[in-house]
């Protein structure tokens, strides 16, 4: 994701492209043509101006840009200072020499003119000065908009309901004196999910995030009791890619949203299917729930925060080659998405 | 005699735990328990416990909206919340009195909290159970007692109060109930979806269709899929007027 290898000396855009050697060019002719623009006085001397000044800071440009691209295949990476001194040098190296030339071959009285070279030489530089810091400022730029997206990413990074982990302490609690087995296995369940949750990878296997979910199913069954969670698991164990990487935490939080909204403001509970298929290109999840009794607080009815936050990160590792939808009839409530096959 | 205490708490294993602790403490006995708000206020009616231990989040009825109803009970039991993890609704209730405890609970600050709460009087309990203005925990339900029998009244579904001596009919779509909440309160919690139009009757904002006049001269409000005849007092006219333009 790294936009730096794609700089020129550290903080120019990449100059060595087609495309970018074109805008150069134009950049260039612009600027002969003002420079053409404050000198003519008639339009024949616009037309002469323009040639004058279009050949002498074209070759500047090009001859410059060409250099720098060949200087940087050696000299990648210098400090924001030298890679300025560099870029002055230069273009003040190739001015010289069209001045010169300018001098001697194109005037109509050849001589060598002092003034004319100091001028050529400080309208250059300023020149430069200012397309340097233009490029200086765009790249501070974009490194502060990539922090800016990475960041988003990890305050995306689904984080568990803190009533999840205080309810299941609470489980544990009380199972220590009832069943001391089940309560380490209810343990190790817990240390395993905080694991997974605290995991800065950008890809896991999808075992590893069926492995959690099923973990933080089986805390809930216990929280809730069997009466309340029932789960349907509605995939066909020889044919899913289980070492498919993905997205971590994408399949648990629906999962707990489900729970969360769906199962626990009922009174008798119900039951929550989790389905997944192999679809050759994409591979398809699905989590299903009743629909919560009207009354549920709005806060039981959820808002649709962990969607949204669900469909950005989606969005942010996949692009468009994945989705995610919202299926909601009279008794059912269904979030389902697809990612590809990476 | 013991202390009654009352456990609610819609997972089994954490009315197991807490049942386990008071067993611990000397004087205090449960004697019933719950699953949730609604289960709670018939057991306080069956077993008039002293204390009720109350789960925030529950189904049919959650811990905050039971309070409430406990709270108009004659002789209210304490109430001490439980709650997983810091719940702002809680915010809303008094925090002088007994508060909460967040679980899992510890042996020494449930007895803390159960001590607090056996020497509270009537007054004091009814304190702790009020909620300050402004801050008053949403209320989703009516709650309407009938020979032992708890009916729970979606809010959405209640199209008008009355008030008559001394209790409130409530109409609803499925048909009407007697509550003894009064109109003040009902007034307080609901004002963002019913309006004064009588000093005896609230009626739902939404269910208003407009104004008409009656034979008598009077002005009536006309409602929505029912056709029941309620009047607005001249006092409260230029209100309802204002309302009903305003939409």
């Amino acid at each position: 994701m790294s936009m730096s290898n794609t700089k020129t000396l550290g903080y120019l855009p990449n100059l060595c492209v087609p495309a970018l050697l074109l805008r150069t060019l134009m950049v260039a002719e612009l600027f002969a043509f003002v420079l053409a623009l404050s000198v003519a006085r008639h339009f024949q001397d616009f037309l002469g101006a323009l040639g004058l000044h279009s050949m002498f800071i074209l070759w500047v440009a090009l001859a410059s840009v060409l250099s720098l691209c060949m200087i940087n295949r050696f000299y990648r990476a210098p400090s924001v200072r030298v890679a300025t001194l560099i870029v002055i040098s230069v273009v003040l190296v190739f001015t010289l020499i069209a001045a010169f030339i300018t001098m001697m071959l194109i005037r109509p009285v050849p001589g060598f003119d002092v003034l004319f070279l100091i001028r050529s030489l400080i309208i250059s530089s300023v020149i430069t000065l200012a397309i340097l810091r233009y490029f200086y400022v765009q790249s501070q730029w974009e490194i502060a908009a990539e922090a800016d997206s990475s960041a988003k990413y990890e305050a995306l990074q689904s984080r568990m309901r803190p009533h999840f982990l205080f309810n299941s302490l609470n489980t544990v609690a009380h199972l220590v004196h009832k069943d001391p087995d089940v309560a380490e296995e209810a343990i190790l369940d817990l240390a395993d999910i905080m694991r997974t949750t605290l995991d800065r990878r950008t890809r896991i296997t999808l075992k590893e995030e069926l492995d959690l979910t099923i973990r933080y199913l089986r805390m809930e069954g216990l929280r809730l009791g069997k009466r309340r969670l029932t789960v349907n698991w509605d995939m066909d164990r020889n044919s899913l890619p289980f070492d498919m990487p993905i997205l971590p935490l994408i399949l648990q939080p629906l999962v707990e949203n489900a729970i969360y909204h769906g199962i626990q403001p009922r009174k008798d509970g119900g039951t929550l299917t989790v389905s997944l298929y192999d679809a050759g290109e994409h591979l398809v999840v699905s989590v299903t729930n009743p629909l919560p009794p009207d009354t549920a607080s709005a806060h039981q009815k959820g808002n649709h925060i962990a969607q949204e936050n669900m469909r950005s990160r989606l969005k942010l590792a996949y692009g468009d080659r994945a989705n995610l939808k919202i299926q909601k009839t009279a008794q059912q409530y269904r979030v389902s998405f697809y990612i590809p096959k990476e | 005699m013991s202390i009654k205490i009352l456990v609610v708490d819609d997972e089994e294993f954490a009315r197991e735990r807490v049942k386990g602790l008071i067993a611990r403490c000397a004087d205090y006995e449960v004697c019933a328990e719950a699953e949730n708000g609604a289960e709670a206020i018939k057991m306080v009616e069956r077993h008039q416990p002293d204390i009720v231990l109350m789960d925030i989040s529950m189904p049919v009825l959650d811990g905050l909206e039971s309070a409430r109803e406990l709270s108009f009970m004659d002789n209210p039991p304490a109430v001490i919340f439980t709650t997983a993890y810091g719940e702002y609704a809680l915010e809303a209730f008094s925090t002088k009195a007994t508060g909460y405890l967040m679980k899992p609970i510890r042996q020494e600050q449930l007895l803390q909290s159960l001590e607090q709460a056996r020497s509270l009087n009537r007054l004091q309990r009814l304190e702790m159970l009020e909620q300050k203005n402004g801050k008053r925990s949403s209320r989703k339900h009516i709650c309407a007692r009938m020979r032992g029998n708890l009916e729970l009244i979606p809010i959405e579904d209640v199209v008008y109060f009355q008030a008559d001596q001394k209790y409130v009919t409530v109409r609803h779509n499925g048909g009407e109930v007697i509550i003894e909440e009064s109109l003040k309160s009902l007034e307080t919690d609901l004002a963002d979806r019913f309006i004064r139009i009588h000093r005896n009757a609230l009626v739902a904002k939404n269910r208003i269709t407009g104004l008409t006049k009656s034979d008598m001269g009077r002005t009536q409000v006309t409602l929505d899929r029912i056709n029941d005849q309620l009047e607005v007092s001249r006092r409260h006219l230029a209100e309802v007027r204002r309302f009903v333009r305003g939409r």
